[in-house]
């Protein structure tokens, strides 16, 4: 008997882990029946699919041009706070930007920098995220527990040309990127110290890139957003308004982290 | 080997290892050295206390000397027991006989309900052999309908296979398909390997390569004199031979340790143009060595095992995603159903705000 190798297989007819969480809800449409009957359990369900968002690696702006001498990371320049928290105990409730709000302005000032931001979810080589994971309470002791699997780091922007990726740590990323997930009603952000730490990661494991690391300043509403309407047609008007109001100033901070980054990216020499 | 090379050990495995450690107990029958493993594992612990180490424990073992005191033990120290049955009466004593060539099955059968009532998620190892084939899908279902639900299934790849009896475990592997995908459609919680790992092979394509075995770089083996080498079935090898790679006092020969890496990694001869070579599990030098004396030449049992198993992996996923079977779903794709699953079996214990 000697080995043989095959010399043709078919693909098979079940699809790979990224085409599936494309579709979330897939996995939502489908759980098992006694998930269905237990609230806490579905509600665990829902915010761990969130926190596995699909990250395709493709590469649309070309390959990245590796140049050994350009490693360098710029610091996360800190414009709004960053931080709050979401579920009950949330006095002010908060208000996430967007990735694709974000990857807006992010590209606008980034072009006005005379840079050409084409490359989208590129992975950064060498770059591992470890899983994520979070606190639960196990037979009266409460454990972290690891779940998903070390992924690559993918950034969201790139410049090919210059070798230079940025990263916008976002809501839906918080949990893959080192944030931490709650099982509990009340979720905790703070997207700084989630941006340092992707920052030091790439500092620590990259090659050939210039890097920046921006993040969600999750500016609140504030707790008289209410002010004086009195029905609940202003009432919606009045927290639409508040939502704007939060929304634009957020942008206007995330707008500041980009032009410290083009400063540090001139600093460098690198534009 | 001592309470002293063995706490060496220890120091060592926790040096160079960043978190927590993963310490198995291998034999022979490790259960001998109760007395010693309690040793071993408090010291661990001691250590941990001390905050000079992190580390997990794990031994296998064929159930003779499990009781009720060890198992205390396990569970208090938090140490995973796994033990090999290979199933039905027919099949476990085929080969598993007592010193004196006694059947076993009656023997240990309680010895398995009692780890099954201490720790329900214990792994179960069941080894087939060309005699015991014929029966590897009765003896599964033997053991799942037991309560098993973590369930290994290797090869005596040694042993001698031929056409006629390959024949029967390709048969057998079906019928085991057939059992699974009926299991899961039952709500049935379980793993069972190899099919788990060979639909992950493709669920996870993008980094399935990456988990693989690599010879001399994770793991490392100590002999009871406290020699190093690459795996487990070197240490076979003895202190003298090409295999060992450093000891515990003078550390590891890491030339010695990149040679034998490099050589594990080289492409298997026939293996090149193959079309599963993404998802095929040639890599293990342990189990080609022992059956080629090459860490880099395949066996051809395994080459066949290979191809088996996978095309049943891969009938089994197709099967069950076209019924959109939710746990087949969220067992393979949802990376957070070990969690969930966990959930589910403790409770509602989430904290509360
Ligand atoms: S199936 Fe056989 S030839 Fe193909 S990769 Fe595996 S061992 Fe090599
Ligand atoms: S038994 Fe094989 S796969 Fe496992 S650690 Fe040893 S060489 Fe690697």
């Amino acid at each position: 008997m000697i080995p043989r190798p095959v010399k043709r297989y078919r693909t098979p007819e079940y699809p790979v882990r990224l085409e599936v969480l494309a579709d979330p809800d897939l996995l939502l449409r489908n759980v098992p029946g006694n998930w269905a009957r237990n609230a806490v359990l579905m509600g665990a369900l829902s915010a761990l699919l969130a926190t596995q968002s699909c990250r395709p690696a493709e590469k649309t702006g070309g390959a990245v041009k590796l140049d050994p001498a350009a490693v360098a990371v710029a610091p996360v320049f800190e414009h709004g706070e960053g931080r709050g928290s979401t579920g009950c105990v949330a006095v002010a409730p908060p208000s996430f930007l967007s990735e694709e709000e974000a990857l807006v302005v992010i590209t606008e000032e980034l072009t006005k920098a005379g840079l050409e931001m084409s490359g989208k979810n590129v992975v950064l080589e060498g770059v591992v995220i470890p899983p994520p994971t979070m606190r639960v309470r196990i037979n009266d002791k409460e454990e972290e527990v690891t779940y998903g699997r070390p992924e690559p780091l993918a950034m969201d922007l790139v410049d090919g040309k210059h070798a230079i990726g940025v990263e916008y740590v976002s809501m839906p990323d918080y949990a893959v990127l080192g944030g931490g997930q709650s099982l509990s009603s009340v979720q905790s952000y703070d997207f700084r110290r989630v941006a340092a730490g992707v920052a030091a990661r790439v500092k620590e494991q990259a090659t050939g890139i210039r890097f920046g690391t921006f993040y969600d300043p999750m500016v609140g509403v504030g707790p008289d957003w209410l002010g004086n309407a009195g029905n609940p047609k202003d009432q919606m008007a009045a927290w639409k308004k508040a939502c704007d109001e939060a929304q634009a100033e957020s942008k206007r901070l995330l707008r500041l982290q980009v032009k410290d980054f083009v400063d540090w990216l001139k600093g460098q020499g690198a534009i | 080997m001592s309470l002293a090379t063995a706490r060496a050990a220890l120091q060592f495995g926790s040096r160079l290892t960043e978190g927590s450690c993963g310490i198995v107990f291998f034999g022979g029958e490790p259960l001998l050295h109760k007395g010693l493993i309690r040793d071993v594992v408090r010291s661990g612990r001691d250590m941990e206390r001390e905050g000079s180490g992190r580390f997990h424990f794990k031994i296998t073992t064929n159930g003779l000397l499990l009781d009720e005191e060890f198992l205390d033990f396990a569970i208090r120290e938090d140490v995973l027991v796994a033990m090999s049955f290979d199933g039905v009466q027919e099949a476990q004593d085929r080969h598993r006989r007592t010193v004196d060539g006694g059947p076993t099955y009656d023997l240990l059968l309680p010895r398995l309900r009692l780890l099954l009532a201490r720790r329900p998620y214990a792994s179960v190892l069941t080894v087939v052999n060309p005699d015991t084939a014929p029966f590897l899908a009765r003896s599964l279902a033997f053991l799942q309908a037991l309560g098993c639900r973590y369930l290994i299934v290797s090869l005596n790849y040694a042993a001698a296979w031929t056409e006629r009896s390959l024949g029967v475990l390709k048969e057998q592997l079906a019928e085991l398909g057939k059992l699974y995908v009926q299991w899961t459609q039952e709500g049935r919680k379980f793993y069972l390997s190899p099919f788990e790992v060979k639909i992950s092979s493709h669920v996870n394509r993008h980094c399935h390569r990456k988990e693989r075995c690599e010879l001399a770089q994770r793991q490392l083996s100590v002999d009871p004199q406290g020699y190093l080498y690459p795996c487990v079935q070197f240490t076979k090898a003895g202190p003298d031979s090409a295999w060992c790679i450093g000891d515990l006092a003078s550390g590891i020969d890491e030339a010695k340790r990149a040679r034998i890496h490099a050589e594990s990694e080289r492409v298997k001869t026939p293996c090149a143009d193959c079309a599963i070579v993404d998802r095929c599990n040639n890599s293990c030098g342990c189990l080609n060595w022992q059956t080629t004396g090459s860490v880099h030449e395949v066996s051809p049992v395994l080459c066949r095992y290979e191809q088996m198993t996978l095309a049943v992996a891969d009938r089994i996923g197709k099967t069950l995603y076209a019924k959109r079977d939710p746990l087949f779903l969220h067992k393979h794709y949802n990376a957070a159903y070990p969690v969930l699953s966990l959930l589910e079996e403790a409770g509602d214990e989430t904290p509360q705000p």
